[in-house]
C-alpha cells in the first residue's frame, strides 16, 4: 500500500525529464538545418561536409559515455554500491554502440572523401584501438564470476581505458600527420575549419546525440537496477 | 431544398473558380530546392519513430520502477 501511494505522488509531475525533450527538439533541429542549412563550399567535400553534423556527433556522444564510464568507476570505488558498477557497464556498452557508428559512418564518408573506407591514418586506428580496449573490458567482466571483484577490477580497467581513449584519440593523431581536419599540429574547428553557420548546428547536434545515448543508457541502467533488485529479493 | 441549391452553387462556383484559376497547385514546396525537402521529411519520419519508441520505453520501464517500489 505505501508504494501505491509512493506512486501516486508521482503521476502530477511531467513524466519525462527536461533534457530528454531537449534531445528531442535538438535532434529535430539537426536534422532539419543539417540538410537546409548553409555550407561552405569545398572541393572534393561539397554536401558531404553535412557529415559533420552525423559523423563528429557520434564519436562525441561516444566519449561522453566513456567519460561517464571512468566516474561510475571512480564512485564506485569510493562507495561500493553494486548500481555503480551496473551504470558503468551500461555506459561502456552504449560507448561501443556509438563508437561502431562513428566507425561505420566515418568508412562511408572516408570512401567518397579519401577514395577508400580505411586509410592508414593515426586517427582510425587510433579509435580501432580504443574499441578493442573496451571490447578487452567486457571480456574481463565476464571472466570474473565474483561480483565484488568483477566490480572493482573492470571499475580500475575503465579509469586505465579512459586515458588511452584520450591519448589515442586526442593525443597521438595531433602529433602526427592525420587526414583529419585539426590534426598533425593543426588546432581543430578554428576559422578555416568550421564557418559561423556550420557552428549554429555543430554545436546542437553534438549536446542533442549526447544527450539521446544519456537517455538510452539512462533507460538500460533503469532495467538492469530492477533486474538486479529481483534477482537479490 | 433551399439549403442544398445553396449547396450546390457553392460547389459550382469552387469549381468555376478553380477551373479558371491559371496556376495549377502542386506540392511546390516538396520540389524546392532540388527535393531536399523530401529528405528531409523521411529522416523527421526517421527520428519521430525513434522517439516514440523511447517515450514508450520510458513509460514502460517507469512502470515497473512503481511496480517494483524503487524509484530512485
Amino acid at each position: 500500500m505505501a508504494r501505491l501511494n509512493a506512486s501516486a505522488l508521482n503521476t502530477g509531475s511531467f513524466p519525462i525529464a527536461w533534457w530528454k525533450l531537449l534531445s528531442l527538439i535538438l535532434l529535430f533541429y539537426t536534422f532539419y538545418a543539417g540538410f537546409k542549412g548553409p555550407v561552405p563550399e569545398l572541393p572534393i567535400l561539397h554536401e558531404t561536409i553535412r557529415n559533420l553534423y552525423f559523423h563528429v556527433t557520434m564519436w562525441m556522444a561516444m566519449i561522453v559515455l566513456m567519460l561517464s564510464n571512468a566516474i561510475y568507476g571512480i564512485r564506485y570505488l569510493s562507495k561500493q554500491r553494486m548500481e555503480l558498477d551496473l551504470a558503468a557497464d551500461e555506459c561502456a556498452r552504449m560507448a561501443i554502440v556509438f563508437g561502431i557508428a562513428g566507425l561505420l559512418t566515418g568508412m562511408i564518408w572516408a570512401n567518397y572523401t579519401w577514395g577508400a573506407p580505411w586509410v592508414n591514418d593515426p586517427q582510425l586506428n587510433g579509435t580501432a584501438a580504443t574499441l578493442l580496449i573496451y571490447t578487452a573490458y567486457f571480456i574481463l567482466r565476464n571472466a570474473i564470476p565474483d561480483e565484488q571483484k568483477k566490480a572493482r577490477l573492470s571499475a580500475v580497467y575503465g579509469i586505465f581505458a579512459f586515458v588511452m581513449m584520450f591519448v589515442f584519440i586526442m593525443i597521438i593523431p595531433k602529433m602526427t600527420d592525420s587526414l583529419h581536419p585539426g590534426k598533425g599540429g593543426n588546432p581543430g574547428f578554428n576559422k578555416y575549419d568550421l564557418d559561423s553557420n556550420m557552428r549554429m548546428v555543430f554545436y546542437p547536434a553534438v549536446i542533442g546525440w549526447t544527450l539521446l545515448g544519456v537517455w538510452m543508457v539512462n533507460l538500460r541502467i533503469r532495467l538492469r537496477k530492477i533486474e538486479w533488485q529481483r534477482n537479490s529479493n | 431544398m433551399l439549403k442544398f441549391l445553396s449547396i450546390i452553387v457553392t460547389i459550382l462556383f469552387l469549381a468555376a473558380s478553380s477551373a479558371f484559376s491559371q496556376s495549377v497547385e502542386m506540392a511546390d514546396s516538396m520540389q524546392a530546392q532540388g527535393k531536399i525537402n523530401v529528405v528531409v521529411a523521411v529522416a523527421f519520419l526517421v527520428l519521430a519513430i525513434l522517439f516514440a519508441w523511447l517515450i514508450r520505453m520510458e513509460f514502460r520501464v517507469r512502470r515497473m520502477e512503481k511496480e517494483q517500489g524503487t524509484r530512485s
